[in-house]
């Protein structure tokens, strides 16, 4: 049987009889500041981060120099032409918006469900939502062609234009769900950080960074009657963000689901998904996760445990989403749909067949290995599996987005789609944003929410202590 | 409180005004505990600070309970009207408004506003409004951001976003002693009492601020000046674009030269004006050109019937107003033209040629005329349906058994499809001109058989047929046959004496036959 020596070293033991502790080594209020402080106190962050921040800006500056190739030149940089005119950047989109969901899922459904183990990453699974949507408005935002006139999204009164946008087009309510996701995912994630931030306003050791993280803090104090009020829009904006991530990658879906495309057409996408960018994105935080408490040594605040469980989560949507291929079958032959049937049979054996295969087996193989304990806590193999499943997710939103346009309603305009190399270089680019604005989050914003561990340090504590009065009595 | 000369003071000099006691616990247990002490005590302006949100402490300082969730709910209900007043407004209001109007989209014929298509939108709106509140609404009730809080003069204070807990009591409260406070609080549990003072003076903000507030403040109004003055003035010159690429393309005037592209000419030849490919005819000369037999269904050199446009200018009304008052014959040809009577094997229904004029004569004609002729196409019987109830005026479909269509020689009937007649609209953009001859074959093919007689039939079950349809009778309809030869000249004018025609008519007969027995559409 396993002893509270034994959790305190490998908190991934279960033991029906006491609860697995969250904070390792026997962190208490100072140590979990210092830990998450020395971040961006400490000594200069090691090499790797430098290498990975020189890497991710080199691909983030490419990224922006295709952009401004695409504004100056026109979207005919891309290889999207007749009959593919979603192509790459909507593949993109939709694989960076899914990304985003794990953070938000983490924030604030477990949150509202009391996992506890959530606070140990929440933080930085929300800052990589905000950095997920950022890199997914960029390729809508930039394929409107004329990206001075974007306002036009937008209901905004104009005499020169004299029109509004169609409120029921699922393209604008696409605009309405990913620009709401973006800003109530930015107020959440800055909310849940203003207490953090006065932690290192406190911390600070030059004028440029006390100045910095006091503008940020907008004079926080930890006032009881402050922490009353903020718990409150904490709950609040958590059952508010629940609903809302739910909507946004359903309106997402809307965008195939609601056309009359053979492959789009289908009532299973809003749950298929949702259900796949809660995979794609717990891989993502993984893959983040796994490297970054590595290099800040974080090992005691982000455990095994952590890691396991959202491996656990990744085995479960990873079977939800290859439910879901199986059920696409299903319905088309049951459907009796003869179009239906040609797209989804054109999907695993015509021209993109290779796509589909890679899709399946990196989404619904690999992620099997999740079964086995050693792939959920060894950190080697849970990255490669997270890695396979982000590539798989990426292919799986190419497979729906081109194999159904390549092959539209008039076979004459049957093409294959071939990208650009803008196109390879955007989406490679796009990496480079993502991570360019992680490592600067890790090495300058608290990177995990020290005052809702804390709180949880506490709150187990009590719990022991009260277990051991009753045991006494 | 008259003593100004220490405008610079530093925490170890007695502090020039006194606010209140700082008291430091242990840990949280210790705080809460302190805190419903402090309050039994009689204490009220108080306030505890802690690294995270302590349990308990709401109850023990008597804090009550935030309205920001009524204010979320009140903001939330009021997204809620606004985002379906939005859609409403902008796509669903249809009336002229006097400023920005509605722009309703007309799709599919459906309902300009249809709630469920408007859910994503209204629930949205819902969300961003309802979190704006939470997240703004719980800033402003904390009275955040404040960065001038005389607590942050205190060093020891600084533990309090880390691991120290604090309890602060106001001097300004009822039961507040200097004396006896600062013992009471130890006696609770503090470890550490200090006194928290702010300057005598009020801070200031330095000058250079204002000054540069000032000039902000001046840069900022910049923008909406200048698009005020855009709005309110006018200005002859094109729109300015960001990126101007439209606003220079390659392309000439009239009678210029070519446009250079990285210098090199768009056409080689120097032109910008193209030559028209060999061969080309110009729009309305083809007549001129070509065959009038073919193309006009008249004799070579006679005027042409007038070209009408290619949606009938007239309205089905009533037989009076159809039918054209000055009708001029022309000079129609009596036989196929050249090219079409090469197609034509006498008497023989069964060819290619046959077959097309049947299946156009069904595709396009048949609607109105009927499948065999009678001027009972479903169109024809709905338009006199309508006729009864007084809901139209409808002029029936010619029957092409009527003695006057009967005598018309197929240039007159080419030209009936060709430019449309009466009532009838012109076909000559939808069908062909070789399919047009091939419906004149066609129709004059079931003329012919109207013209048989029973004993033309090969058996006695042809021979009874009008049994089957006892409503018409064979031959019944008298007129003078039309001439129909081919252009080799052999006469068909009595197909009751040609073997060719007999068949021609027993096959024609046998189609009615069919039509007739079988109301349902022919299949082809």
């Amino acid at each position: 049987m396993a002893t509270l020596a034994d959790q305190l070293n490998d908190n991934t033991i279960e033991d029906p009889g006491t609860r697995a502790p969250l904070v390792l080594g026997g962190l208490d209020y100072q140590g979990i500041t210092d830990t998450v402080a020395d971040v961006a106190y400490g000594p200069a962050p090691p090499k790797a981060w430098f290498i990975v921040l020189g890497v991710s800006a080199l691909l983030m500056g490419i990224l922006f120099g295709c952009v401004g190739h695409l504004i100056m030149t026109g979207v005919g940089v891309w290889g999207n032409n007749n009959p593919v005119f979603w192509g790459w950047p909507i593949v993109n989109f939709v694989f960076w918006v899914g990304i985003g969901h794990a953070g938000t899922l983490i924030s604030a459904i477990l949150f509202l469900l009391r996992q506890n183990w959530r606070t140990s990453i929440n933080r930085a699974a929300e800052a990589m939502t905000i950095f997920a949507v950022v890199c997914a408005g960029l390729f809508p935002g930039v394929h409107i062609g004329r990206v001075w006139s974007f306002y036009w999204l937008f209901p905004i009164p104009t005499e020169h234009l004299a029109m509004w946008p169609n409120f029921r087009s699922p393209l604008l309510w696409d605009v309405f769900a990913v620009s709401t996701y973006a800003t109530v995912s930015l107020l959440f994630w800055y909310m849940g950080m203003v207490p953090d931030i006065a932690t290192f306003r406190d911390r600070a050791k030059n004028k440029i960074q006390r100045v910095a993280y006091s503008v940020l803090a907008l004079g926080w104090t930890g006032s009881a009657r402050h922490w009353h009020r903020y718990e409150m829009a904490y709950v609040i904006l958590a059952a508010l963000a629940t609903p809302l991530v739910l909507s946004v990658h359903t309106i997402v879906s809307f965008d195939f689901a609601v056309s009359q495309v053979p492959g789009w057409h289908t009532t299973i996408f809003p749950p298929y998904f949702v259900a796949g960018a809660i995979f794609s994105g717990f891989a993502m935080v993984v893959t983040l996760m796994v490297p970054a408490r590595e290099l800040f040594g974080l090992k005691n605040l982000i455990t095994d445990r952590h890691l396991e469980n959202m491996n656990k989560i990744i085995m479960a949507t990873g079977l939800m989403v290859g439910c879901a291929y199986g059920i696409e079958f299903f319905i088309a032959w049951y459907g009796g749909n003869p179009y239906e049937q040609f797209a989804f049979i054109n999907r695993a054996f015509g021209p993109y067949y290779w796509a589909y295969w890679t899709m399946v087996s990196c989404n619904v193989l690999v992620p099997q290995l999740f079964w086995f304990k050693f792939f959920r806590t060894n950190a080697f193999a849970m990255v490669g599996v997270c890695i396979f499943v982000n590539i798989g997710m990426w292919f799986e939103r190419f497979v729906i987005t081109v194999t159904s346009l390549s092959r539209d309603f008039l076979p004459s305009s049957w093409a294959y789609f071939t990208p650009t190399p803008i196109d390879i270089m955007m989406l490679i680019g796009s990496f480079g944003l993502f991570f360019t604005l992680f490592t600067l989050f890790c090495r300058f914003l608290p990177m995990v929410a020290m005052s809702e561990v804390k709180g949880i340090v506490a709150s187990e504590h009590h719990a022991h202590d009260e277990s051991e009065e009753a045991a006494a009595h | 409180m008259a003593d100004t000369n220490t405008p610079n003071e530093n925490s170890s000099e007695p502090e020039q005004h006194f606010l209140g006691l700082l008291a430091e616990f242990d840990g949280p247990d210790q705080l809460v505990d302190g805190c419903d002490q402090a309050r039994r005590a009689g204490y009220r302006k108080m306030d505890a600070f802690s690294p995270f949100p302590v349990h308990g402490i709401d109850d023990a300082i008597g804090i009550k309970k935030t309205k920001l969730p009524l204010m979320v709910f009140g903001v939330g209900m009021t997204a809620c009207l606004i985002g379906l007043a939005l859609q409403f407004y902008t796509n669903g209001y249809t009336q002229d408004s006097p400023v920005f109007p509605g722009y309703p989209f007309l799709i599919s014929g459906k309902a300009m506003f249809s709630l469920p298509a408007n859910i994503p939108v209204t629930f949205e709106v819902i969300v961003l409004l309802s979190a704006f509140t939470a997240f703004f609404g719980m800033w402003a009730l904390n009275g955040l951001p404040r960065f001038s809080n005389p607590l942050f003069r205190n060093d020891n204070f600084r533990k309090a976003t880390s691991h120290g807990f604090f309890l602060y009591i106001e001097k300004g409260d009822g039961s507040f002693s200097e004396s006896s406070t600062e013992s009471e609080l130890k006696e609770w549990g503090a470890n550490h009492v200090e006194r928290i003072a702010a300057p005598e003076e009020e801070l200031s903000v330095p000058s250079y601020f204002k000054l540069t507030g000032l000039i902000v403040a001046a840069l900022v109004l910049v923008p909406p000046v200048v698009i005020f003055r855009a709005q309110y003035t006018k200005n002859p010159l094109p729109r300015m674009h960001v990126n101007p690429d439209m606003d220079r393309q390659y392309r000439g005037e009239t009678q210029d030269e070519s446009p250079m592209i990285d210098g090199k000419p768009m056409f080689a030849d120097m032109r910008v004006m193209r030559i028209d490919p060999t061969g080309t005819i110009a729009r309305g000369e083809l007549g001129k050109l070509v065959d009038n037999e073919f193309f006009h269904g008249v004799k070579a050199g006679s005027p042409l019937s007038n070209p009408v446009a290619l949606v009938s200018y007239r309205q089905n009304s009533n037989q009076e107003s159809a039918t054209k008052p000055t009708e001029k014959e022309l000079d129609w040809i009596t036989e196929f033209p050249d090219q079409i009577a090469a197609k034509i094997t006498p008497g023989d229904t069964g060819t290619e040629f046959y077959n097309r004029g049947k299946q156009r004569f069904d595709i396009y004609c048949s609607v109105c005329h009927g499948y065999a002729g009678y001027g009972d196409g479903h169109v024809s019987q709905r338009g006199m349906a309508l006729n009864i109830q007084q809901k139209a005026e409808w002029v029936q479909a010619k029957s092409l058994y009527d003695p006057k269509v009967m005598a018309n020689p197929v240039g007159r009937i080419f030209d009936t499809i060709t430019n449309g007649r009466g009532a009838m609209g012109p076909y000559r953009s939808q069908i062909t001109a070789e399919d047009r001859w091939a419906i004149v074959f066609f129709v004059k093919s079931m003329q012919m058989s109207h013209l048989g007689e029973k004993s033309d039939a090969p058996d006695e079950r042809w021979q009874n047929w009008d049994q089957v349809n006892p409503t018409e009778s064979a031959g019944g309809n008298a007129g003078e046959p039309t001439d129909v030869k081919t252009k080799d000249g052999q006469p068909k004018k009595d197909p009751s004496k040609s073997n060719e025609n007999k068949q021609a008519n027993q096959e024609a007969n046998r189609e009615q036959l069919v039509l007739q027995s079988n109301a349902s559409a022919l299949k082809d």
